[in-house]
């Protein structure tokens, strides 16, 4: 492939492109925008000059009109319509306006300031007020008579900068495209509609970027240096040594002025350099992609299958991803574009190739939304070229009707009968004609609301509605409730009592603990006992049991070693019963302690046949595996791998019952809504007492066959089922004492603190 | 048991009542040596858990992929093992968002999964059985009035944020059931850790015990 | 490619869960296809969590953090021990350190809750002095005496007392609660499904 050498910056270009990849430059021909001063500042109007000379470069880029290609004739008319409006508008207006009134943004200073001066303006820009598109496009052209037909007339704005000529050359390339649009697919449609919204927000912050540099005058760029303004402070540009070295190449060793004036501008900024008149927040050291870009940090531009790869998500489940024009809007805010990291100004300044900034910016941790956005409009950038032409082109829509229960939704003030605005036309009043929501009558109607210029001190404020009043006052509800501090101490203690307190507290606790284990019965004073009695869940599980006698038994150790003081009691008693009617046990676990557990389990018990499964990876999806595996042994090779007797695997149709001892919550409803959910095998479990209330629920709906809880549980089932009891019975003998303490704590603590209260709160109401 | 065994076990006593003082040494306050039990006992469950991972799953896996590559069980092994180098990758900046694909799938196979258990497992069994007789009548009236104190909506707020009186009342009574229940799963947890306190304390004193036995016999 | 990163793992996400519910739904042996692979994916995940977690308290010890330190050597330890296990080289050495270092270490953090349950009980209406706090020290106090041992005919009274409250009240109000997780669990999910919700980004 043949090369071609940029006359401008001397960069090798393919051959087939007509611009410069670096600089963006006319290959072949020299523009009046070059020839920078050899001093190392840009002066406001060479800094506009190259931000036309960018979108020059933008719209011409080979890559723009694949994607416009694929845009619908009615998206294209948009594109069309959008590009007439930022040619005779001024772009800033409109965006001013939506921000400052439609949306009553938080406005940084340098954009407040900007938005008081246009809204003091005694007439609005021409155009303004017709051709802004909305979200819903009515492209009908009798409804914008001011609308004018030369796309490529030069704004005033604009003529005040630039040359006539250069002007009319950058504005004259947006006509060469010839893109017909022939997409029919309505939902990409939808979305390029989105990002063609976007890319007008893009170019009206772009303007206002260059308003910002009509604002200063050129000729007091010394003056302004010597005493800058705090709005002009923030206008300079930061670069550091780091994000910009070869910059100090340039400084250390000259180049010839000649040699100088052909190289892109970036190259021969200084350290020291500033863009007067662009706000830091635009301007500074970390400059988003899109401004870089802007500033001839070119960059080759994105495939076009990454935006419409955008996800088609349902609006009514995802409205952060539509990017409608107010979220836009709202992540333009240049207080939000300043974020980024030096990095990527430096690599795409430097940089030419497929990887574009946002990739370096996503790599760096800088993907954010806004910046995903900012993406997004930097592609949307390339499409209004094309979308001119195919104003030609027609696509003729079906009309569609709404169905009656729609029309039934309608705001009244939007159907055929409502009153005509004063400041729109009739027309727009009424159904859209194009785009997907062809036919529709009641639509949204953005395009006159937006258009209408207005200040931003007129306008009827929103009032709260009554619903929006009582959405304040639960938020307020829900908010007090997290805050509400705490009631007063009765009485302060001096520091250092509370931790003696809960030492004492922690002795006699423990004295009382160690005393139940060596005299349970207090030497013969303890007087006669009521234990707690077996439960019903607990005569279920014996039922269970019983009927489960003779056939393979799954039993899942699922709970902590931590819980095992209590579970452990609870396994036994379970674990006994099972060998002693004889069925085999298959034990495992979703935990990697849990297999340890079970081995100590079976290890326990004498002529209990078991195996252990071992351990069950993935939790809930694990136990899910599992239930089918009940069903289908077949397809359960990948079940418990390190299993070297796949048997067992295959054995598990023939469980004709489920055990779970587990101590979270999480585990036993998981087995629950995984495994019994789904299985005829009936499902018992140990829990620990603190537990059972949950599994008391299912219990009550029969989702669990029944259960025994903790060792009051274990300790009432031996007593009630089995031949002899075990140790859950000492261990509830023994917790006797403990539990009167503990009880009598509570109690003593709650009188106490609750009579102090009264007290307090009488002596508090007499001083 | 022989005296050699009962020194090992002493010394497995000695060793696990010093790591409970240490860790009881924080009902007085957090210190250093509460820490340090705490530093020690994820450590080892770290290892404990990668040792049994390995053993259990990733090495049973590898072996089989390398004894024969071709087997229809190593091919089904292929692509989890893809995915996990994958996950791997979410350790490096570039490449992280490769490993974020990989825990998107594990994300939204466990969603799916529970959302089906949710309604399956939950849902319809708790909405729609147990209340039977007068008593399951009283149970499924609370359960609504618990339902309700969660749900925050605005119903029951007037334009001035105050509550209307209906549902001022049906918040309170499901409030009351709520505080009610949570006393009762209070009440469980207490006995759960009286227990748990008594074993630890059981545990030594019949280890010790049975050292005695061996040593004084 | 930014949209490429940002968009692939949601479109997995959607796909996979989506597939997921229509194969537990209809189709099982592609749900056992897909959880079989998840549940391989969770056990590497794991693995990937312990070895970060080695790394992250490696770099710590070289600051001279002596906790740190104390938690490699217990996970190195471990995994040592493991490896001899294997080897053949020693004989039960895992479980020997599983007995005596693992099991009373949460054995005895899970006891200490005893203690902090009965301060915070007792403090309980010092802290939150209110009508609810009185309901809740009441039946906490019905329904532990209600398990407890307790003299015969005290027993009676509480037990009476402790099972309706139990089979009314706490049912009731854990039903309430277990529903409305369900309901929450079912809203996460569709938004995991839709594509809205993105917690493979956090």
């Amino acid at each position: 492939m043949s090369l071609v050498i940029c006359p401008h910056c001397q960069t090798e270009n393919p051959e087939e492109r007509e611009h410069c990849l670096q600089c963006g430059r006319l290959l072949g021909e020299l523009s009046p925008a070059e020839g920078l001063p050899d001093d190392n500042t840009l002066t406001d109007k060479e800094l506009a000059a190259y931000f036309a000379a960018g979108q020059d470069q933008r719209d011409e880029d080979d890559l723009s009109a694949s994607l416009s290609a694929g845009l619908p004739d009615w998206l294209s008319e948009l594109e069309a319509a959008a590009d007439e409006s930022a040619g005779t508008a001024d772009p800033l207006e409109g965006l001013l306006d939506e921000l400052g009134d439609g949306l009553e943004l938080d406005l940084p200073d340098w954009l407040q300031a900007e938005t008081s001066r246009r809204s003091e303006a005694p007439e609005p820009e021409p155009g303004l007020d017709e051709d802004e598109p909305g979200l819903v496009v009515d492209d009908q052209p009798e409804a914008a008579p001011a609308m004018p037909t030369e796309g490529t007339q030069v704004p005033d704005w604009l003529a005040d900068i630039l040359d006539e000529e250069e002007a009319a050359e950058i504005f004259a390339l947006e006509d060469d495209e010839d893109l017909p649009g022939t997409g029919t697919d309505w939902l990409k449609a939808l979305e390029s509609a989105r990002v063609a919204e976007a890319a007008r927000q893009a170019d009206e912050v772009r303007a206002s970027v260059d308003e910002e540099a009509e604002a200063a005058p050129a000729g007091a760029g010394d003056d302004r240096l010597e005493e800058p303004t705090p709005v002009e402070e923030a206008a300079q540009f930061d670069f550091s040594d780091e994000t910009l070295p070869e910059l100090h190449a340039s400084e250390d060793e000259p180049a010839p002025a000649d040699q100088a004036e052909e190289q892109p501008m970036t190259r021969r900024l200084h350290p020291s350099s500033e863009l007067r008149g662009v706000p830091e927040q635009i301007a500074g050291s970390d400059l988003p992609d899109w401004l870089a870009e802007q500033l001839g940090f070119g960059q080759e531009l994105e495939e076009p299958e990454e935006f419409e790869e955008e996800p088609p998500l349902p609006d009514w489940l995802e409205p952060i991803e539509a990017e409608t024009a107010d979220q836009v809007a709202a992540q333009l805010d240049p207080a939000s574009l300043a974020q980024g990291t030096p990095d990527e100004a430096v690599e795409a300044a430097t940089e030419m190739g497929a990887e574009s900034a946002p990739d370096e910016a996503a790599a760096t941790g800088g993907d954010e939304d806004w910046l995903t956005a900012l993406a997004d409009l930097h592609l949307a950038d390339e499409e209004p070229s094309a979308a001119e032409e195919s104003l030609e082109a027609t696509m003729v829509l079906e009309e569609s009707v709404a169905p009656d229960w729609m029309e039934a939704l309608k705001p009244p003030e939007l159907g055929p009968a409502a009153p005509e605005r004063e400041t729109a036309a009739p027309e727009r009043e009424t159904a859209a004609s194009t785009g997907p929501l062809s036919g529709l009558q009641g639509v949204i109607a953005i395009e006159p609301i937006i258009a209408e210029p207005r200040g931003s001190g007129r306008g009827a404020r929103s009032e709260l509605a009554e619903e929006q009043r009582r959405q304040v006052a639960l938020l307020e509800q829900l908010m007090l409730a997290e805050e509400r501090p705490a009631p007063a101490a009765v009485e302060r203690l001096p520091a250092g009592v509370g931790e003696w307190a809960r030492l004492l507290i922690g002795l006699v606790l423990l004295a009382a603990v160690v005393v139940g284990w060596l005299w349970p019965d207090l030497g013969g004073l303890m007087p006669e006992l009521r234990q707690p009695p077996v439960t019903e869940a607990a005569v279920a599980v014996n039922e269970a049991i019983q009927a489960a006698q003779g056939q393979i038994v799954l039993v899942a150790f699922d709970y902590a070693p931590g819980a095992a003081g209590e579970m452990d009691r609870v396994a036994d008693t379970l674990l006994n019963q099972l060998a002693a009617g004889g069925s085999p046990v298959l034990t495992l676990s979703q935990s990697a302690p849990g297999v340890a557990l079970a081995r100590q389990a079976a290890g326990r018990m004498e002529g209990l046949q078991s195996q252990s499964l071992g351990y069950l990876p993935g939790e809930t999806v694990g136990l899910r595996r599992l239930s089918g595996c009940l069903d289908r042994p077949a397809d359960c090779d990948q079940l418990f791998p390190a299993l070297a007797d796949r048997a067992a695997v295959e054995s598990l149709p023939d469980v004709g019952l489920i055990v779970v001892l587990t101590s979270e919550r999480d585990q036993l409803v998981g087995w629950l809504e995984q495994v019994a959910a789904g299985q005829e095998t009936p499902l018992v479990a140990g829990v620990t007492q603190g537990l059972s209330p949950v599994a008391a629920a299912y219990a009550g709906s029969n989702r669990l066959a029944g259960f025994i809880n903790g060792v009051p549980g274990a300790a009432a089932y031996e007593r009630a089922m089995l031949p002899e009891t075990g140790r859950a019975s000492q261990q509830l003998d023994s917790l006797t004492l403990a539990q009167w303490l503990a009880a009598a704590l509570l109690a003593v603590g709650g009188l106490y603190y609750a009579i102090a209260g009264l007290f307090g709160g009488r002596k508090r109401a007499a001083k | 048991m022989s005296l050699l065994d009962s020194l090992g076990d002493l010394g497995g006593l000695l060793l696990g009542f010093s790591l409970t003082l240490l860790v009881y040494s924080y009902v007085v306050r957090d210190n250093p040596f509460y820490r340090l039990a705490v530093h020690l006992l994820v450590g080892v469950t770290g290892g404990y858990v990668a040792v049994i991972l390995v053993s259990e799953v990733i090495a049973p896996v590898l072996g089989t992929l390398i004894e024969a590559p071709l087997s229809q069980d190593a091919t089904a092994w292929l692509l989890p093992l893809l995915l996990t180098l994958l996950l791997l990758l979410k350790a490096f900046p570039g490449t992280a968002w490769l490993g974020n694909g990989v825990l998107a799938v594990m994300i939204a196979i466990g969603a799916g999964v529970g959302l089906v258990g949710a309604v399956a497992g939950t849902l319809i069994p708790l909405t729609t059985s147990g209340y039977d007789g007068v008593l399951g009548l009283l149970v499924a009236l609370l359960t609504i009035l618990a339902l309700a104190y969660f749900s925050f909506t605005l119903q029951g707020i007037r334009a001035d944020g105050s509550e209307r009186g209906w549902f001022r009342y049906v918040r309170l009574a499901g409030r009351l059931v709520i505080t009610v229940a949570l006393g009762g799963v209070f009440a469980g947890l207490l006995n759960s850790s009286l227990v748990l306190l008594s074993d630890r304390v059981g545990f030594f004193i019949e280890r010790l015990n049975n050292l005695l036995t061996v040593w004084l016999p | 490619m930014v949209t490429l990163r940002r968009v692939l793992p949601v479109a997995l996400a959607v796909a996979f869960g989506v597939l997921t519910v229509v194969g537990l739904v209809l189709f099982p042996p592609m749900a056992d296809l897909l959880t079989g692979w998840a549940s391989f994916l969770a056990a590497a995940a794991l693995l990937l969590g312990v070895l970060n977690l080695l790394a992250v308290h490696g770099r710590r010890v070289g600051q001279g953090n002596f906790y740190s330190l104390v938690l490699v050597v217990g996970l190195l330890g471990m995994i040592v021990l493991g490896i001899l296990d294997a080897l053949g080289v020693t004989v039960g050495g895992l479980a020997l350190a599983f007995d005596n270092v693992l099991l009373p270490l949460e054995a005895a953090l899970a006891s200490l809750l005893a203690f902090f349950l009965v301060f915070a009980g007792v403090r309980l209406l010092k802290r939150q002095r209110s009508v609810w706090a009185v309901v809740f020290i009441v039946s906490v106090l019905v329904v532990f005496l209600g398990q407890a041992t307790l003299p015969a005919a005290a027993g009676d009274i509480f037990a009476r007392t402790s099972d309706f409250v139990s089979k009314v009240f706490v049912n009731a109000g854990l039903r309430g609660i277990l529903i409305g997780v369900a309901l929450g669990t079912i809203t996460v999910t569709l938004r995991v499904l839709a594509g809205s919700e993105r917690p493979h980004d956090k």
